[in-house]
């Protein structure tokens, strides 16, 4: 193979993908969409949360007597998890958000004598809706609830409030209102905590839950995507250079060898960038929300965020060589895509599998998947960012090297069948012909 | 000097012999015209030199050195199927072939500068390829086969989609590298240009080599034993001559006996007393040839 062949191949594959809008766009509005993305929730949420207005009004028809309401009451539709409360006031260094955030109290039961009354009031749109409970409830529990169009589809929080009120004044002959209360909300406090891989105990609030979840999948996606989408271009360059009738050129020019590795390792390159950039965004992000992470207890593990950048590349070049290499024998992108398809099948195990691997990341199926050559860049880097996942030394190493091994296999494998595919123009290739071609003895 | 040489090239796809032990050289400077009827092999041994495809057996010769991929980037290549990335710069396409033939990037770039000059396109150059008229793209594909002014060019059907006076620069074209003793292949059906352009031809048919040698040894092969007479009166019956008839564009048709010489025929007309004004052995026209040669492959 000759190197400034491929050097030429590779420049210009280079140059070309990073020129490209939907690569600038892709790789430096990918962080900013998220963090906008992130930004808008937040804001959807303080606005919801901040809206004193919102005040939703429900009647209540009691007919069996069984909650006696003699005016308004205010009811909390749900709880602020401890450890959400803790991050606001950390992040906050005014007054504390937390004050403000009224989800809380802001659903009002209004008690009706007559169900017609309240039907009426529903009617003139001075409730949002109201329920009614049968006469034979204690019996029967019938609670008939009646919506406004407009409140329908926010009605949930309204039953758990309603719930709750109710559990409350069920008991309230029978049992002390002490233990009334703390049967309708039996768990309310007290601490979380996590045994640490050196035998510590750490407190484990829901954010560090939720960031322990989010990240891993976080990576395990940007990696996934990453991959993907430099086969996919490799592909669609082939398609287009079969399309445009290119390839005799450039055949005339470099060995199919020579072609196949400028473009795997331009592309590969523009891809690389791509990840740093994300993954560099991201580590910044981390770095500027120390505090409120910390407050959280969520730590920031930083090893798998420097091996993703090699199991990234071992990775592009096993996935990227077999797909350009099959990708080839299409005529144009669509034909290349479906004869890469099983490859992008494959590669897709650990996005498939993710729900039992984010249950058991350290089970059979995240330790099968880790030596899938496949699957081993998502699944290695997954397993090293969950905390308190098992993965080893050896596992890691071990992986690493057959994937190695499995993509020198798969350039030599690729080369052949890139040869080929380029050659063929308007023709299926034959299984026979494909097998031939694919042994690694010329 | 030869600059390359076919030795005994077979090449088969599956069952199919693409080709059969085909031989010729090219040389220095000489502009070669590479004949055929569609399927007959031209292709793939073009693709044999540029080693996109392996031969059976046989050898290629190159620059006196056995064929060398390496040796390769003296070649110049303009494939009958060809195109350019559509989504591309023109100079950026001619500096990405330029290196490919292992110009720096610079270099490359100022050769795709020169030669966008040489063809008229020199506005083009930061164009995008799909903006470019079918000529217009013909003429860049031409420019980066030559802008490596590579020592043996193969130029497959290069006028084809090209108005007369774009006809006309790329025989200059081919003209000027036949002056600074370039070689060039040529593969077109263009008879005429042939005839005009090369010095020596070769005729595939079915894989074999059917016809070589100099375009005025092969017509004269291939032509019936006739000369052409303009003078004053019709020519007299005389010995050598079977038959006489008048010619398409005035005069006579002089159909010589077997084994008659014209020069034997030109004195029996002078020694008769006939006053000409044109005496002129007919060659068949390379046309005529290919179709002989062609339908006799056929029978």
């Amino acid at each position: 193979m000759r190197w400034r062949k491929v050097r030429a191949v590779l420049t210009f594959e280079f140059l070309h993908e990073v020129r490209r809008w939907p690569y600038i766009i892709f790789t430096f509005g990918m962080p900013v969409f998220l963090l906008a993305y992130a930004g808008f929730v937040g804001l959807f949420v303080k606005m919801v949360a901040t809206s004193k207005d919102d005040v939703r009004i429900y009647g209540i028809v009691d007919a069996p007597r069984v909650l006696r309401l003699t005016g308004d009451v205010q009811q909390p539709s749900a709880d602020i998890p401890p450890a959400i409360a803790e991050a606001m006031q950390a992040a906050s260094d005014r007054q504390p958000l937390l004050g403000e955030v009224a989800w809380v109290g802001n659903i009002v039961f209004r008690p009706f004598e007559q169900e017609s009354e309240a039907l009426a009031a529903l009617r003139a749109q001075h409730i949002a809706g109201y329920f009614s409970l049968a006469p034979d409830y204690i019996e029967s529990g019938d609670v008939d609830s009646i919506v406004g169009e407009k409140r329908g589809i926010r009605a949930s929080d309204v039953r758990r409030a309603l719930t709750r009120l109710l559990t409350e004044n069920l008991m309230n002959d029978t049992v002390p209102p002490d233990l009334a209360a703390r049967i309708g909300k039996p768990i309310d406090g007290g601490r979380s905590l996590i045994l640490k891989p050196d035998g510590s105990l750490a407190p484990y609030s829901t954010g560090a839950r939720v960031a322990h979840v989010i990240v891993p999948m976080a990576m395990t996606i940007l990696l996934f995507v990453s991959i993907m989408g430099g086969g996919q271009t490799l592909i669609q360059g082939t398609a287009t250079e079969k399309e445009n009738r290119v390839v005799e050129v450039l055949l005339s020019s470099a060995n199919p060898e020579e072609i196949l590795a400028g473009k795997l390792l331009g592309l590969g390159a523009a891809g690389l960038i791509q990840i740093v950039v994300w993954f560099g965004m991201a580590g910044i992000a981390a770095l500027l929300a120390a505090a409120a992470l910390t407050a959280m207890g969520v730590e920031i593990a930083w090893a798998p965020v420097i091996m993703a950048v090699p199991f990234f590349l071992a990775g592009y070049l096993f996935v990227g060589s077999l797909m350009l290499g099959t990708g080839s024998f299409g005529n144009n992108l669509k034909e290349g895509q479906q004869w890469a398809l099983i490859w992008i099948l494959l590669t897709s195990l650990p996005m498939i599998f993710l729900t039992f691997l984010l249950d058991a990341p350290g089970g059979a199926i995240a330790q099968a998947l880790t030596w899938f050559p496949f699957s081993t860049p998502a699944i290695v880097i997954f397993r090293m960012s969950i905390p308190g996942a098992e993965i080893r030394w050896w596992e890691i190493a071990g992986s690493f090297l057959t994937l190695l091994g499995c993509t020198w296999l798969a350039l030599k494998m690729g080369a052949r069948l890139f040869r080929l595919g380029l050659l063929m123009t308007g023709s299926r290739p034959k299984l026979r012909e494909i097998l031939r071609q694919a042994r690694l003895k010329a | 000097m030869s600059v390359l040489a076919f030795s005994d090239l077979h090449k088969s796809y599956g069952d199919f012999p693409a080709l059969r032990g085909v031989s010729f050289d090219v040389q220095e400077g000489e502009v070669l015209g590479l004949l055929g009827p569609n399927g007959a092999g031209k292709t793939t041994l073009i693709r044999c030199l540029m080693d996109i495809v392996r031969p059976d057996s046989g050898a290629i010769t190159l620059f006196d050195r056995p064929h060398h991929r390496d040796l390769l980037d003296r070649v110049g290549y303009l494939p009958e199927e060809r195109g350019l990335y559509t989504k591309h710069r023109v100079i950026d396409v001619l500096t990405y072939f330029g290196s490919l033939k292992g110009f720096s990037r610079a270099e490359a770039r100022t050769r795709g500068t020169r030669w966008l000059e040489r063809v008229g396109l020199a506005e083009t150059a930061t164009w995008k390829i799909s903006r470019l008229s079918k000529g217009m793209s013909q003429k860049v594909q031409i420019a980066a086969t030559l802008m490596a002014e590579p020592e043996l060019c193969v130029l497959d059907e290069p006028f084809s989609g090209l108005d007369p006076v774009n006809v006309r620069l790329v025989q200059e074209l081919i003209n000027e590298r036949k002056a600074r003793r370039l070689a060039t292949i040529l593969s077109t059906h263009q008879m005429n240009l042939v005839e005009a352009m090369c010095d020596r031809i070769a005729l595939i048919n079915k894989g074999r080599l059917m016809v070589y040698g100099t375009v005025r040894e092969v017509r004269s092969r291939y032509s019936r034993a006739e000369v052409i007479v303009e003078a004053a009166a019709a020519p007299l019956h005389i010995a050598g001559v079977d038959e006489i008839q008048p010619a398409d564009g005035g005069g006579w048709r002089l159909r010589l006996s077997p084994g008659a010489a014209p020069r034997d025929v030109l004195a029996g007309l002078v020694a008769a007393g006939a006053r000409l004004d044109r005496f002129e052995p007919t060659l068949a026209p390379l046309e005529d040839v290919f179709i002989h040669v062609v339908q006799q492959g056929e029978s």
